[in-house]
């Protein structure tokens, strides 16, 4: 028996849409993309890789 | 995300985020642990049939919510999601969830998509570990933990 396991990115308000950056889903009007960039500090990035999942939807208005 | 990643993994993950992810890792450099994603199994729920071109990439034939519950019945790694908004509604709605890294940071965005949108089973949750970073991002992990008990604070 496998475990699931889902990793999110929330606002204060529940939102996980777009979290890596402006390009990443505009679906809605959503206009505020990578709103999760400006809070990252060592203690997210070091040891825990989650940096490892923002960084591909940061670049994702390159596609 | 968390210490999960260093462990091994399959990757189950929607269409979308799939997309991002495989324009991304094949073409990333190895220091950023692009070798972990690249070699990780993974499992794309897609309603169209795509081609899926990234290695090591299965496509979920039939019922999503199916394809992955009979996904955790085999032996394996843990099955990681990342972004997915769309398909972790399905998870959701079939209580396919065994363990949330939810990480809270501190604004809100008025309206977008929401991690427990509408269809959501109501269900209790357990914090099992948390952390806070300098910038005031809460990082918790939850597992479920049944259903909702509630109460009331009036006097008898």
């Amino acid at each position: 028996m496998k475990k699931l396991i889902v990793n999110s990115f929330l606002t204060l308000d529940g939102v996980m849409q777009a979290p890596g950056g402006p390009g990443e889903d505009e679906s809605g009007g959503f206009s505020y993309g990578g709103w999760s960039v400006n809070y990252w500090d060592e203690r997210m990035g070091d040891g825990r890789n989650a940096e490892h999942t923002v960084r591909p939807c940061a670049r994702s208005e390159d596609l | 995300m968390g210490e999960t990643l260093s462990t091994p993994f399959d990757l189950v993950l929607g269409r979308k985020t799939y997309d991002i992810f495989a324009a991304h890792w094949p073409h990333a450099p190895e220091e950023e642990g692009a070798k972990t994603f690249n070699d990780a199994r993974k499992h794309v729920a897609s309603r169209s049939h795509p081609t899926l071109e990234w290695k090591n990439s299965i496509l979920i034939v039939g019922d999503a919510a199916n394809g992955i519950a009979a996904l955790k019945e085999e032996d394996g790694p843990e099955l990681q999601v990342h972004g997915s908004g769309n398909l972790i509604q399905t998870l959701l709605r079939h209580n396919l969830v065994d363990l949330y890294h939810l990480w809270v940071f501190p604004l809100v965005v008025g309206s977008g998509k929401r991690l427990f949108a509408d269809g959501t089973i109501p269900a209790g949750l357990q914090l099992v570990d948390s952390q806070v970073s300098t910038t005031g991002v809460v990082m918790g992990t939850y597992e479920p933990a049944g259903e909702i008990v509630t109460g009331s604070f009036a006097l008898e």
